[in-house]
């Protein structure tokens, strides 16, 4: 502020160069203004262009990565959407592949089970007949051991039965049916 | 006896000497003598059949009475009456393994009441 108002005295007493009494140096300003529209031509001609082309480039790859990446996205969406219906579509197909396997492995266990239970019946009847037939043919033994038991035993008991007496009568009696 | 003979002229021979009173073992013993000598030994049932027949259409009868003991007198008449009309020759025999009861046969006569017959049927009845 001190430096201000001493400025401005020190003015008062160049006012017949009113610049000078500025403390600005004409011909340094017209230098200086000359050198720096030198700097801008030079700039503008040499550097600027530099500059925006590596500006424009990256604005292009910027443009040109989010375009890509708008078409991955895109692209990923895409797929996922195709991964989906391929996962919909293989989750249906599991599906009816176990329903069918379920299908079919109820129909194979019932179908064993048929079998079994026929096998079984056909092996029940089997030993049945087996059993029957082994039955039958001990009756018969029995039978006819039985009958020669009976034959010996009779043969045995009447041998020593019939006497004279009981033979006279029975020839009688035998006669007696004849006549 | 070279010449062979058929049976019915040997049976009706046998069965007339027979009505006149030769004793039958004896004509039987030449029939057998004959079958032996012009070699018909396999035809003596057939002979002995013809000769029973020829020996009934003359009246007379064999009767073979087997049983397991003698029969009595009384016994032999009961047989012979069984062939009322006719003269019966009966032949008895006895075999004790029969037990019991009496076996008659006679042509176109046969009777076992015998026990042993009927231990037989019994053992016949096996399945």
């Amino acid at each position: 502020m001190l430096g201000i108002i001493t400025q401005l005295a020190s003015a008062e007493a160049t006012a017949s160069d009113p610049i000078a009494g500025l403390g600005i140096n004409g011909m340094l300003l017209a230098f200086q203004l000359i050198a720096f529209l030198i700097l801008i031509v030079v700039l503008n001609k040499f550097i600027l262009p530099v500059f925006i082309r590596i500006v424009d480039k990256r604005q292009a790859m910027i443009e040109e990565s989010t375009k890509a990446a708008v078409n991955a996205e895109k692209n990923a969406a895409d797929a996922e959407a195709k991964i989906k219906k391929i996962l919909a579509d293989a989750r249906k197909e599991a599906a009816d592949i176990v329903t069918t396997a379920k299908d079919e492995s109820a129909a194979m266990v019932a179908d064993a089970e048929t079998k079994a239970s026929e096998n079984a019946k056909r092996i029940v009847d089997q030993a049945h007949e087996s059993i029957q037939k082994d039955i039958e043919s001990a009756k018969k033994e029995l039978h006819n051991q039985t009958i020669e038991l009976v034959a010996l035993a009779t043969e045995k008991v009447v041998g020593k039965a019939v006497d004279a007496k009981v033979d006279e009568k029975l020839i009688a009696s035998s006669l007696r049916e004849v006549k | 006896m070279n010449t062979k003979l058929s049976r019915r002229k040997i049976a009706a021979s046998v069965a007339e000497r027979f009505s006149r009173g030769e004793k039958l073992q004896d004509l039987l013993d030449e029939v057998a003598a004959y079958l032996v000598e012009t070699r018909q030994t396999c035809s003596q049932q057939l002979m002995a059949r013809a000769i029973e027949d020829a020996l009934e259409s003359h009246g007379d009868v064999i009767v073979s009475v087997a049983s397991a003991r003698t029969l009595t007198d009384q016994q032999r008449d009961m047989v012979a009456k069984m062939f009322q009309g006719k003269k019966v020759h009966l032949k008895d025999s006895v075999d004790p393994d029969l037990i019991g009861g009496l076996r008659v046969e006679a042509p176109g006569v046969r009777l076992d009441t015998t026990i042993k017959r009927k231990l037989t049927a019994l053992k016949g009845a096996k399945i």
